[in-house]
């Protein structure tokens, strides 16, 4: 596997901001590092990794393509990919995109069935009567709660609740989406800031022509997230994490797979 | 005058026309497996294919268990096959732990689940009974072709303690409170005239028939039903107890429900 070079937006600048008010920190009488400004500091992710709390999410895609993912792929090569992993496993397959259509077997079911895993699906856009577009889940841990957040039309992000068998077991919401305009990323961190989300990690699909501009959002309106995507050459797509100050995205790597392209992505539970 | 009333029967077709666009109208099955002891979940797919359900209630599920009543089930992950067997969404909801795999319930979709959860019912009975087996409603948010959205919930309530059942059917009440417009399946293991049932109808409407639900080869009592709530009622423009499928010894039921 190669690993993709990926960029760390809001922990550094939020960084900078603090430090550029000319307040000094002990002036404010160490109330939590926030040196009397209203702009919070998280954290910055350690350099060192905790293994054990580091967890994995295979993401296949096409980036731009427009087509289903298996369109042109037998989902058999998948079933094979899934039993294949050995050792510490990814919590959870992810397929963009898997168009759902209404009486017919998704492929996330049928890779699900073959594999004796768990199929979710994630919607992109509202239902049809026929296909809707999506993003299937695939896990192999038993879901109790399955989330969707619909704050407003155009916008979809679902996730599973799982298991993470970190050095304890640990409950986190691994949450998709794709994004395509930086109104649409307000949204979405929104809900990360706000009380709705709590514990876990959005990973999905930014259009790259809009990476700048979401990370001025970022840095503006979130300080408290952190946003780390990928740099692809060539593609109308790069892979994102937006996540709170508890956890971090450790990295990007191409899958080795010809006929299969997909991204390993590693996030760590950093407290 | 003539041409005023025109205007006006144009004006109420109009809106009985954008009325009747505005209501959705969906096909739901319950259906209790008897966890597959009678026939193969080809069988049960069978079945349910030639019905063409939009949502299906399923009961006594069981995921990859051995149990020595149903050989032929061993390892059978019931709701992921039927669900590729059916081109349908599946949601498991396990009850419990058995035979080295799980019992429980299950929802199939035809349309993309949004949101779902699997919440424990109340096990006990606060008069001094005993524990009773754990029991879970498990809860679906589905959007529709129409963008709306109708809250399902599958459960299988207890079957030894009536006032077990009551607590159940009390809680369920609670929880679905302020959820519009919803439906509640399954096996509830209650006649018409139990406590149970007649806690449950203080929220909802029946949108089943008097028909018997078990034993499938002579039925002798209605214990399964289909229920509805939504601020502008539920119609049920049919219902049917399919007396005479054996695949359990349960019959399925299918309701055809506008709202």
């Amino acid at each position: 596997m190669k690993i993709i070079r990926y960029m760390t937006i809001l922990a550094a600048i939020a960084v900078l901001c603090s430090c550029d008010n000319g307040t000094d920190p002990e002036d404010n009488g160490g109330d939590n590092g926030n040196g009397g400004t209203d702009t919070p500091v998280i954290p910055e992710v350690p350099d060192e990794v905790n293994e054990s709390n580091v967890f994995s999410v295979d993401f296949f895609t096409d980036l731009g393509s427009e087509d289903s993912y298996f369109a042109s792929r037998d989902w058999n090569e998948a079933v094979a990919h899934i039993e294949s992993q050995d050792g510490k496993r990814p919590v959870a397959y992810m397929f963009d995109r898997m168009d759902f259509t209404a009486g017919e077997a998704s492929p996330a079911v049928r890779i699900a069935f073959e594999t004796g895993c768990w199929p979710y699906f994630v919607q992109t856009e509202s239902t049809s009567a026929t296909a809707t577009k999506g993003t299937g889940i695939v896990t192999a841990y038993q879901i109790s709660d399955f989330d969707s957040v619909i704050p407003n039309e155009g916008v979809f992000m679902s996730g599973a609740t799982i298991p993470v068998p970190l050095g304890t077991q640990t409950d986190i919401c691994i949450y998709t989406t794709t994004l395509s305009s930086t109104e649409q990323f307000g949204t979405i961190a929104s809900q990360w800031t706000g009380n709705r989300l709590d514990s876990g990690v959005t990973a999905g699909k930014i259009l790259s022509g809009i990476k700048d501009a979401v990370s001025e959002s970022a840095a503006a309106d979130f300080p408290t997230l952190r946003l780390f995507y990928t740099d692809m050459e060539g593609s109308s797509y790069d892979l994102f994490v937006l996540c709170p100050a508890a956890y971090a995205c450790r990295g990007f790597e191409a899958g080795d797979s010809d006929t299969l392209p997909y991204y390993r992505i590693y996030f760590e539970k950093l407290f | 005058m003539k041409h005023l009333l025109t205007i006006i029967s144009a004006a109420v077709l109009t809106a009985f026309s954008m009325t009747a666009q505005d209501k959705d109208t969906l096909k739901v099955m319950t259906y209790n497996l008897r966890f597959g002891e009678l026939a193969s979940m080809s069988d049960f797919a069978g079945f349910i294919n030639s019905e063409k359900p939009d949502i299906v209630a399923l009961q006594e599920c069981d995921w990859a268990t051995y149990r020595e009543r149903a050989p032929k089930q061993h390892g059978v992950k019931f709701v992921n096959e039927l669900a590729w067997r059916t081109g349908m969404f599946g949601l498991y909801g396990r009850s419990i732990d058995y035979k080295q795999g799980y019992y429980g319930i299950g929802i199939l979709s035809k349309y993309p689940v949004v949101k779902s959860e699997r919440i424990r019912l109340p096990d006990y009975n606060d008069k001094g009974g005993k524990k009773t087996e754990p029991r879970i409603m498990l809860l679906a948010e589905i959007e529709l072709p129409s963008g709306r959205h109708v809250t399902f919930v599958c459960t299988h309530l207890e079957v030894s303690s009536s006032d077990v059942r009551v607590l159940q059917a009390e809680f369920i009440n609670e929880k679905m409170d302020d959820i519009y417009p919803a439906m509640l399946a399954g096996d509830f293991n209650a006649t018409p005239d139990s406590p149970a049932v007649a806690e449950i109808s203080k929220e909802w409407t029946n949108l089943t028939n008097g028909d018997f639900t078990i034993g499938s080869d002579k039925p002798v009592k209605k214990i399964d039903y289909i229920f509805g709530k939504s601020p502008d009622g539920m119609k049920v423009l049919s219902t049917k107890t399919f007396a005479g499928v054996r695949l359990s010894d349960h019959l399925p039921i299918v309701s055809v429900i506008e709202f």
